[in-house]
């Protein structure tokens, strides 16, 4: 039986600018985190990032620290 | 014969459901392909994104219900399913300026394989290729 896993799932409005999927990208790769999903949708000048890892993952501080969003 | 090209419609119209409901009709009866398909609210408006092939008479049929339209051309790539890879995949598109206007994912097995569309694709595939991967304009199911 596969085994079962839960996730959390992050949503992030950013500026709409080139850049900012990096900031995000960073604060993973330092945390050692891959995700499950990501998305990304423009909003006119905005855009969201959603992005899903495994529920273990503790991301908050590091989004925070990088100024996300 | 040759499959026609993909492209990336993004709808948006006011967020009233007379509206929605009759593109989503519109959407079943052309056989979209629902599984490509991102709904996203923003105050009083509502936009949609999905993947179809290109073509001029369905673009005219959604505009005639008065929905905004616009077309992206997107491709797709597979990276190894590995934080690093996708970080080095956002860092080289913005060590370049290259905006991305939409991104979806799939894990599978060890990779991640992405559909992207950006606002300087040639630019963007033609990097991506210097990476080692190998971008797509053809977007399988």
């Amino acid at each position: 039986m596969p085994e079962e896993r839960t996730a959390t799932r992050y949503n992030l409005v950013v500026k709409n600018s080139p850049g900012q999927l990096v900031k995000l990208t960073k604060v993973l790769t330092d945390a050692g985190v891959n995700v499950t999903a990501l998305r990304v949708a423009n909003l006119g000048d905005k855009a969201s990032i959603q992005f899903s890892t495994p529920r273990e993952c503790v991301l908050p501080k590091g989004l925070r620290r990088a100024r996300i969003p | 014969m040759p499959r026609p090209p993909t492209t990336q419609y993004n709808v948006e119209f006011p967020s009233r459901f007379g509206i929605h409901a009759r593109l989503v009709r519109f959407l079943i009866r052309k056989k979209l392909d629902f599984h490509t398909m991102v709904t996203t609210r923003v105050g009083s408006k509502t936009m949609i994104q999905f993947l179809a092939p290109k073509d001029r008479a369905f673009r005219e049929q959604l505009e005639k219900m008065g929905i905004a339209v616009r077309e992206d051309t997107v491709f797709q790539l597979e990276i190894p399913h590995h934080h690093y890879e996708l970080h080095k995949l956002a860092r080289t598109l913005a060590d370049k300026d290259i905006n991305i206007l939409s991104l979806y994912s799939m894990v599978e097995g060890e990779n991640m394989r992405i559909v992207l569309a950006v606002d300087q694709p040639a630019n963007a595939v033609a990097l991506i290729r210097k990476l080692g991967f190998n971008p797509d304009y053809t977007i399988y199911d």
